[in-house]
C-alpha cells in the first residue's frame, strides 16, 4: 500500500523542480519533463446541487494537450509574437499536500497535490490566484522521473484570470 | 411588469458625446471614451441590454423537458428553461416574495422550482403555485396568479435562445433583420443544425464588450500582428500577404456584421467532412452555398455582444485540420470587465470524429488557454485600460479605412456587401446603431 | 425514515436504491420487497416523509399531468406547511 518514502521524497523534489522551471520560464526544459505519450488536461467546472451529480464536465476542457500540442504551446511562447506572455507574468506555483500513491503500473505512481498559482502582470499590483486539485501520474524512466499525465482541476467554474497562456 | 425604459438619463456631458456621434462615426471617427467609461455602462445596461435581443442558450442546452440553465441579460440572473410541453421559456431569477435567488445551480433539471427562503414554489412555467400557510396565515387571499416568476421574452433562431427584456422591441426576425442568411452559414450544417459540445468555457476580464464584439464584427486587420505567431508556426491557410480578401457585409441600421475572408486557391468548404459538404449543399440555398463554398474565415457580431467565429484549424500546423465554430458572449459585467461565455458548436449530424476533433481545435485555439485567444485577451485589457486616463478619454479613433470602397451590387446576401475583407465598414454601421440605442430615451 | 427499522432492511439491495436529486429536492427511492410482493419506496430525508406506491398506484402515475403534481406541491413542505 505504502510508497517507499525515499521515492516520496524524489517525486516531490521532481514537482519541486519542475514548479521552479515554470516559474523561471525555462519551458524549453520543462517540456522536456513530459513523456512522449503525457496528456495535460484541465476538466470544466459547473455549479450544480450537492446531490446532482459531479460538477466536473469532463467532456469539457481548458487544457486538452498532448505532448506534441504542448509543446507548439511552449513554442508558441519562444516567437517574437506571443503578446500575451510579452512582457512576461510573474508567477509563483506553490505545490503543496503532496500525495503519492501507487500507479497501475509497475513504474508509475500517482500524485495529488494542491496547487496555488499566483500570477501578475505588469506594474499593477493586482493578481489571479489560481487553486487547483492537480492529479499527477509520473514515471520512472531512465532513473529520472517523467509526467506521463497531468489532470488540473480549477476551483473555480468562472477563470478568474484573462487567459491562461501560463502552465499550471 | 417593470420594464427598463427611459429610467437613467445621459448627463449633459454624455449625452453631447452620443449626438456627436450620430455625424461623426459615419464620417470615420469614434469617442475612445465609449470603449470604459462607468456612465456609458450604466447607461447601456438599460439602452443596449434593456432593449436589444441578447442571447442566452443554444436550444441544445435545454434538450428535454425541465432542462434549465441559468443565464444573464445585462445584471438579471434569467433562468432558461424547456417547459414540461416543451416550450423554451425564459424567466428573472428571482422569489416574487422576497427576492431570493430561485436557482442557484447553474444547470439542473426540475418541473417546479422551491426557493429556499420561504418556500415559495413555482412551477417550470414561472406560474406560483404553492405558498407555505396560504390557508393558515395568507388565508387565501394572495392571488398566486399576480405573482408569477418575471417573464422574459424568447424567440429563436435554428438553435440560438435569446431573450429581450422590452416587451415592444421588435420580433427577433425583424431585429436580425436579413442576418439570418448569414448565420445559416454557422447553424445549418446539416438537416438537424447544430448542437453545443459540452458546457461553455467562462473566465473574467478587464476589458469592455464593446472591444471585444468589434474585433469579431470583422476585424481581419488585426490577425496578421496581433495573430502572428500563428503566420510563424505555419497555421494560417492565407499568408499575410492575401490575408485581406473577401468581403465584410452589415446590416445598415442594425448593427449585425460579418467578415468573410476568402484565401485565393482554398477548395471548396476546405476542411469540412464530405457528409457535412453535402447536406450543406441541401440546406443552404445555392446563393449561399456559392458565398459560403468559398470562405475560409467567418467572423461575425450578432449586435450587441453575441460573436461567432469558424474557421479551418489543425492542431498541428501543416495537417489538413478541420472546421471549428465558437460562438462567444461579451456580457459586461462592469465598465470595463466582462464575463465572458465561449462555447464550441458543432454539426449534430456530423460523424463523432469530427465533432471530437472540432472541439480540440476549438479548445487550443479559441478556448479559456486558446493560443489565439491568449493575445485578444492581452491587447483588449491594454487598450481598456488605456481609454479611460484624462487625457485618451477626449480623443478620438479613426474609422475611416474603407471609407471610399463600393458595395458589391453582385453579391446575393441581404445586407451591404463591401470587399475585401478587412475594412471598417462593418464597425461604423455598428457604432452608429449603438449610439442610435443610446440617445433613445 | 423511520421506516428503516422494519424488517424489509434485510431486504435491502444496494442495486435497488439510488438517489434522485436537483437543487431543490433529494429523494431516496428503493424496491422494498415485502414476504409476498414488492413496492417502490420514496423518501425525503431532508423532510421526514416517505410513501410506498405499489405497482397499481404508480402505473396510475403515468397518467397523471404536471398539474397533479402542481397541485400537491401547493403546500410546498407537505400537509400543513
Amino acid at each position: 500500500m505504502g510508497v517507499d518514502p525515499a521515492i516520496k521524497a524524489e517525486i516531490e523534489e521532481f514537482l519541486l523542480h519542475e514548479a521552479e522551471l515554470l516559474d523561471e520560464r525555462r519551458f524549453e526544459e520543462w517540456i522536456e519533463l513530459f513523456a512522449e505519450d503525457a496528456r495535460y488536461e484541465a476538466p470544466m467546472r459547473v455549479t450544480k446541487a450537492r446531490d446532482a451529480g459531479p460538477d466536473i464536465v469532463e467532456e469539457s476542457k481548458i487544457f486538452s494537450d498532448n505532448r506534441e500540442t504542448l509543446y507548439i504551446r511552449v513554442q508558441r511562447l519562444g516567437t517574437e509574437f506571443a503578446w500575451a506572455e510579452d512582457p512576461p507574468s510573474r508567477t509563483r506555483h506553490f505545490v503543496t499536500n503532496i500525495r503519492v500513491q501507487p500507479g497501475d503500473k509497475e513504474n508509475e505512481y500517482r500524485v495529488r497535490c494542491n496547487l496555488l498559482v499566483y500570477r501578475n502582470r505588469g506594474d499593477t499590483p493586482d493578481y489571479d490566484l489560481l487553486s487547483a486539485d492537480r492529479q499527477d501520474i509520473v514515471r520512472r524512466v531512465d532513473g529520472g522521473w517523467k509526467i506521463a499525465y497531468r489532470r488540473i482541476v480549477l476551483d473555480q467554474s468562472t477563470v478568474g484570470s484573462h487567459n491562461l497562456s501560463i502552465f499550471l | 411588469m417593470q420594464v427598463l425604459k427611459g429610467r437613467r438619463q445621459p448627463s449633459p456631458e454624455v449625452r453631447s458625446m452620443l449626438e456627436a456621434m450620430v455625424d461623426m462615426v459615419p464620417q470615420g471617427r469614434v469617442p475612445a471614451r465609449i470603449f470604459n467609461d462607468p456612465e456609458v455602462f450604466e447607461l447601456e445596461q438599460e439602452r443596449i441590454f434593456g432593449r436589444c435581443w441578447v442571447f442566452l442558450a443554444h436550444e441544445s442546452e435545454i434538450p428535454s423537458p425541465g432542462d434549465y440553465v441559468l443565464r444573464y441579460i445585462a445584471n438579471n440572473s434569467i433562468i432558461v428553461v424547456r417547459d414540461e410541453e416543451g416550450k423554451v421559456r425564459a424567466h428573472l431569477n428571482m422569489c416574487r416574495h422576497r427576492g431570493n435567488q430561485v436557482c442557484k445551480a447553474e444547470m439542473g433539471n426540475a418541473s417546479h422550482f422551491r426557493c429556499s427562503y420561504h418556500g415559495w414554489t413555482y412551477k417550470n412555467t414561472g406560474e406560483l403555485i404553492g405558498v407555505p400557510y396560504w390557508n393558515e396565515v395568507y388565508h387565501r387571499r394572495l392571488d398566486k396568479a399576480e405573482w408569477a416568476l418575471v417573464p422574459v421574452r424568447v424567440e429563436t433562431y435554428n438553435g440560438l435562445i435569446f431573450g429581450n427584456l422590452d416587451p415592444d422591441a421588435p420580433s427577433l426576425e425583424e431585429y436580425l433583420g436579413g442576418f439570418q442568411w448569414y448565420l445559416d452559414f454557422y447553424l445549418k450544417p446539416g438537416p438537424n443544425g447544430t448542437e453545443v459540445y459540452g458546457t461553455p468555457d467562462k473566465w473574467v476580464a478587464d476589458t469592455d464588450w464593446k472591444i471585444c464584439a468589434e474585433n469579431f464584427a470583422g476585424d481581419g486587420y488585426h490577425t496578421p500582428v496581433a495573430h502572428a505567431f500563428g503566420f510563424e508556426l505555419g497555421y494560417f491557410p492565407s499568408s499575410a500577404r492575401t490575408h485581406f480578401e473577401g468581403v465584410a457585409v452589415h446590416i445598415p441600421g442594425k448593427g449585425h456584421a460579418i467578415g468573410l475572408g476568402r484565401t485565393p486557391g482554398m477548395p471548396p468548404f476546405f476542411g469540412f467532412p464530405p457528409e457535412v459538404v453535402e447536406a450543406m449543399q441541401q440546406t443552404l440555398t445555392p446563393e449561399q452555398v456559392q458565398v459560403f463554398s468559398q470562405v475560409r474565415t467567418a467572423v461575425c457580431t450578432v449586435f450587441p455582444n453575441l460573436s461567432i467565429l469558424l474557421q479551418p484549424f489543425s492542431r498541428i500546423p501543416g495537417q489538413p485540420g478541420v472546421r471549428f465554430v465558437t460562438m462567444r458572449l461579451w456580457h459586461p459585467i462592469g465598465p470595463g470587465r466582462i464575463q465572458m461565455w465561449s462555447w464550441c458548436i458543432v454539426p449534430k449530424d456530423a460523424p463523432q470524429w469530427y465533432k471530437d476533433e472540432s472541439y480540440l481545435a476549438y479548445t487550443l485555439a479559441f478556448g479559456a488557454a486558446g493560443m489565439f485567444e491568449q493575445d485578444d485577451f492581452e491587447n483588449w485589457t491594454n487598450l481598456t485600460r488605456q481609454v479611460k486616463s484624462t487625457l485618451a478619454r477626449d480623443l478620438v479613433f479613426p474609422y475611416e479605412m474603407g471609407m471610399d470602397l463600393e458595395p458589391d451590387p453582385t453579391f446575393p446576401g441581404p445586407g451591404v456587401a463591401v470587399p475585401p475583407y478587412v475594412h471598417e465598414t462593418n464597425f461604423r454601421n455598428m457604432w452608429s446603431t449603438w449610439a442610435k440605442y443610446m440617445l433613445r430615451d | 425514515m423511520g421506516d428503516r427499522q422494519d424488517g424489509t432492511r434485510a431486504g435491502r439491495n444496494s442495486q435497488d436504491e439510488f438517489v434522485i436529486a436537483n437543487e431543490f429536492a433529494t429523494v431516496i427511492v428503493r424496491k422494498v420487497h415485502t414476504r409476498n410482493g414488492v413496492r417502490l419506496e420514496i423518501a425525503s430525508p431532508k423532510l421526514g416523509h416517505s410513501i410506498r406506491l405499489d405497482p397499481l398506484e404508480l402505473e396510475s402515475l403515468t397518467w397523471q399531468t404536471t398539474e397533479t403534481f402542481s397541485r400537491f406541491l401547493e403546500t410546498p413542505f407537505g400537509p400543513g406547511s
